[in-house]
């Protein structure tokens, strides 16, 4: 495998549709979700001491007075900047969209895109110490995928991304019925990453289910049973099962693996993967994932084998600024000699509190004996806005 | 209970799903719909013509289906030709056929993880337009 690594560039990743865990705070100290988010395998809503790490550690402070402190930021953070009068309920919006470029600066072929990705209101009903019970919906703007757009085909629209409920036996086990994400792998931002599309993890699979949470002081880990989507044809819908579980190494690293099995009338799907979250310090982390998806399919009696790699690098030069690479690898049909190596750089800011501004660019190549492919570019920019 | 009861009216709320990475399965993974040829004659222009189609639709069906699952109405060349997507004769012009990986300037179709598409069945895309009769 040749890949020519070059290009400086600037701008961000293929697609932060949805407001998904960060897993590379890891690189702040952050190995579990849970810290930050309410439920606790990542991704929707961020609870309130989320919303403070993100107003103080995460974003930049050149906006503010100096004589703000941080406790002054933390308190801020809450939805519309005020600090929540009662416990019980909480509200938050989000609102991103991007500017999609493909073949940027080619006179001839460049052609431009202006995309809202997502306009989310959620709610959270939540009570008992350390917030016991929660009950989570998420309902949003949900553009058709691009792969979609042209043509007759089908249509934007709005749904539930997430509705659950949730109830912590005790400190270290949570149970989490209803619409969610697969447990499955890391829950990258980037949602079209090979290791989300082809495992079937991507923004729009969220499936009715229940979900068993565990953590201790070395391993975090769950299991989900899952029925699909019951608003989706029911013989479409993806039944079965997933399981990921996580070893905390040297107190600020993780190792992990998952497995998924399910299947619906037209074929089954196994897939397994390992990868790691590695802690660089200052807000500087390294993603890997590798997996391998097998699908058996009913009517032709055949299989079809997909690998994939991802390997995500986090440097943070000062405080609300990150600099990202993203290389991925994906090989769709093993029996197939072609595979895909794609390749990201792209920075991240967050100017102040409640604003996230992305720009990727990013490169795509087929190798492959058979096929002689010129490169795809494409370039990102994105605006993400939460109160 | 109060708010137990808020819990569940907000659990309960849900919306249509009109898309997700299974929702084209049914016309990637069955029978193809293409009507039967009147004529099996292989020196039979008609014949070559439906054996061309089919071969063209199965490429289509495996490497487009999965985001594109509209285009399995699409049982004949003349509502190929009528969705706009295919151009008689003329594949150049064929959005089929220049939005591809294969085509140059490359388009980016088959979208994500899936490479161009294996050159065979590229010349056969390409031949079944250009003989389109």
């Amino acid at each position: 495998m040749k890949i020519t690594l070059f290009f400086l560039v600037i701008l961000f990743s293929i697609s932060s549709k949805l407001s998904l865990a960060y897993p590379n705070y890891i690189g702040h100290g952050y190995t579990s979700c849970l810290n930050c988010h309410y439920n606790p395998f990542g991704n929707g809503p961020l609870n309130d001491y989320g919303r403070a790490v993100s107003a103080t550690l995460i974003s930049a402070r050149w906006a503010y007075p100096k004589t703000w402190t941080e406790e002054d930021l933390a308190e801020k953070s809450g939805t519309l900047f005020r600090k929540p009068k009662q416990d019980w309920f909480r509200t938050q919006f989000n609102y991103r969209r991007f500017r999609l470029t493909r073949n940027p600066g080619s006179a001839k072929n460049e052609t431009e895109l202006w995309l809202t990705m997502q306009a989310d209101a959620r709610a959270i009903i939540k009570f008992g110490e350390n917030d016991k019970f929660t009950s989570v919906v998420n309902y949003g703007y949900a553009p058709a995928p691009l792969s979609q757009v042209s043509g007759v085909s089908n249509k934007d629209s709005w749904r539930s991304r997430e509705h659950y409920i949730g109830y912590k036996i005790n400190p270290k086990v949570g149970v989490y019925a209803g619409l969610m994400d697969k447990v499955y792998g890391v829950r990258l931002v980037e949602h079209i990453a090979f290791s989300r599309s082809l495992p079937q993890v991507t923004m729009n699979d969220q499936a009715h289910g229940i979900a068993v949470h565990y953590l201790n002081d070395k391993w975090e880990g769950g299991i989900n049973g899952f029925l699909g989507n019951l608003s989706q044809e029911e013989n479409l819908r993806m039944k079965g099962g997933s399981t990921m579980v996580e070893r905390t190494i040297g107190d600020i690293h993780r190792i992990g693996a998952s497995y998924m099995s399910s299947r619906n009338k037209f074929y089954s799907l196994q897939s397994y993967s390992m990868h790691t979250r590695l802690n660089l310090k200052d807000g500087a982390s390294i993603i890997a994932e590798i997996g391998e998806v097998q699908k058996d399919i009913e009517s032709t009696q055949s299989t079809i084998k997909s690998r994939y790699g991802l390997l995500q690098t986090y440097l943070r030069p000062a405080r609300g600024f990150y600099v990202l690479n993203n290389i991925e690898y994906a090989k769709a049909d093993t029996s197939d000699e072609n595979y895909i190596v794609r390749w990201g750089p792209a920075i991240q800011i967050f100017p102040a509190q409640r604003i996230e501004l992305r720009g990727d660019i990013y490169n795509t190549r087929v190798f492959g004996p058979e096929t002689s492919v010129p490169d795809n570019w494409t370039l990102l920019l994105q605006t993400h806005l939460w109160l | 209970m109060n708010k137990v009861f808020l819990i569940i009216a907000f659990t309960l709320l849900s919306s249509c799903q009109n898309f997700n990475s299974n929702s084209a399965d049914e016309s990637r993974f069955s029978e193809s719909p293409i009507p039967a040829s009147g004529s099996n004659d292989p020196n039979d222009p008609a014949y070559q013509s439906y054996v061309k189609l089919v071969k063209s639709y199965n490429i289509i069906k495996t490497r487009c289906f999965q985001c594109h699952s509209q285009w399995q109405n699409l049982n004949s060349n003349q509502k190929w030709i009528d969705s706009g997507l295919v151009f008689k004769n003329n594949p150049e012009s064929s959005s089929l056929i220049n939005r591809l990986k294969n085509f140059d300037p490359p388009g980016d179709m088959p979208s994500g993880a899936n490479s161009a598409i294996p050159n065979d069945d590229y010349l056969t895309l390409v031949d079944w337009i250009e003989s389109m009769p």
